[in-house]
């Protein structure tokens, strides 16, 4: 059976803020509504009230200032993958927006959501990571601003406390030399969970060199994380095939680190493996 | 902000160009009430968990799942189900190039995939295959019918060669 609730859709950011340091604790957040929709129908949501974000303009804003790319919390995965500022400045970000889901879900999901929900195959994460996001958390009484891989503490878990809500996601912009990729393996192409999900940025210098490369991997690990062993690897060097399959390896050990042999492993190391080299293939080599 | 009411939420919309008015359970969803409610049933409920696309409806000109909406969100926007598509007796060009080209099976799944595809042309006149493709991916059919959909679909593509395709 349904659950019930009350529901309120407060006109501003300061209006929701009071509304929930009085009712926080009995309160749940509504903003694409893709995951609480279907805790609903379960009966499995257990609030008082939900309260509606999903039309706050203070949430809805993209701004690039200060060397800082502010995204707003309840932006849907459409408006994401199609803003001209995420495209040029987080275009890691849009392509994996627009391969949450489908159609109907990125009209109503929302990034803000997809972080809060804290699903370990969410897509929007490993490409928030190799931006270095920070989480902007606001309350009545003021805010705070948390690394993404200290916000989400584990699975469907995060650090946001009753009477907070996330109002942005501040990103380091990609600086234009920079080549991006996002690769994906679900059961299909759409409205599968991920299986397995790498976001990666690298800059190559003019002498072939390996300048910088930043990588994350979702769904295999428990918390978001970047695959810094990886990373250093490949730095410096020339990105040689061989050594890509090096990098790659390297990511399958440290999933094994995190999460132990499983029954699975046999299947997600060379799965993670052949993902990975298909990223760091697809910007170093461009080939994929 | 006053505390809601757990009881009942009042909403105004605008359904298929029409103003609507009515007091609904705030859990209630927006497919429910369009069903139970407001008598539209051509908006189907398939799974119930935005896996199926078969209570595709439009908000905003968007396509969105009306199992995965409150019907308290809908206050205050433009809604579009199944019903509002044709015009008094004539059928949507959509609807007839989906009979024309046999791309309708059990039915269940047809009103989902007209307002997805009517989602896609409002905003695009002349898709690709793939943009077609791409653009009806979240609605499924049980009787596997998408060949036929989207070779309907393309016909509509203003660069799709003009032919009568009931001839075929």
């Amino acid at each position: 059976m349904s659950s019930r609730f009350g529901y309120g859709r407060p006109d501003s950011l300061s209006e929701a803020l009071d509304f929930l340091a009085r009712h926080g604790t009995e309160t749940a957040i509504l903003a694409g509504g893709t995951d609480l929709m279907v805790s609903v129908r379960s009966g499995e949501l257990r609030s008082r009230y939900v309260l509606d974000v999903s039309r706050l303009e203070e949430l809805r804003t993209v701004e690039l200032s200060d060397g800082v790319l502010a995204v707003g919390s309840a932006l849907t995965h459409t408006e994401i993958a199609t803003h001209p500022l995420i495209r040029k400045y987080a275009p890691v970000l849009a392509r994996a927006s627009g391969c949450v889901g489908s159609t109907q879900i990125r009209n109503l999901g929302t990034l803000g959501g997809n972080v809060a929900n804290a699903s370990p195959a969410a897509d929007s994460v490993p490409p928030l990571m190799v931006h270095n996001a920070k989480v902007v958390i606001r309350s009545a009484s003021g805010e705070r601003v948390e690394s993404l891989g200290d916000f989400i503490s584990g699975p469907n878990l995060t650090i946001l406390k009753p009477g907070e809500l996330i109002a942005r996601l501040l990103l380091d912009p990609m600086d234009q030399n920079y080549r991006y990729s996002f690769q994906r393996i679900a059961r299909r192409k759409t409205l599968a969970i991920a299986r397995m999900n790498v976001a990666a940025l690298g800059l190559l210098g003019a002498d072939g060199m390996v300048l910088d490369l930043r990588l994350s991997i979702g769904s295999v690990t428990p918390r978001p994380c970047r695959m810094t062993a990886a990373e250093e690897l490949v730095k410096h060097e020339k990105p040689r095939e061989e050594l890509l399959w090096k990098a790659a390896e390297e990511v399958s050990q440290e999933m094994v680190r995190w999460s132990g042999i499983r029954p699975t492993t046999e299947y997600k190391r060379p799965a993670v493996e052949g993902l990975v080299f298909r990223a760091l293939s697809d910007i170093f080599r461009g080939e994929v | 902000m006053k505390d809601p009411n757990t009881d009942s939420v009042k909403i105004r919309f605008q359904l298929n160009d029409k103003p609507v008015v009515l007091e609904v359970k705030p859990w209630d969803t927006a497919l429910a009430v369009l069903r139970d409610e407001l008598g539209l049933t051509g908006t189907k409920e398939g799974c119930g968990i935005g896996e199926c696309g078969a209570c595709t409806i439009l908000v905003e000109g968007k396509a969105v799942t009306a199992c995965l909406m409150l019907a308290a969100q809908l206050d205050g926007r433009e809604v579009q189900t199944i019903e509002g598509v044709a015009e008094k007796d004539a059928l949507h060009p959509i609807q007839e190039a989906l009979l024309a080209h046999g791309a309708v099976q059990c039915g269940f799944c047809t009103p989902g995939w007209v307002m997805s595809a009517k989602a896609l042309f409002d905003g695009e006149s002349d898709p690709t295959r793939e943009e077609i493709v791409d653009a009806l991916s979240g609605n499924l059919c049980r009787c596997t019918g998408y060949v036929q959909v989207v070779n309907a679909l393309e016909s509509l593509a203003e660069s799709a060669p003009k032919s009568n395709a009931a001839d075929h």
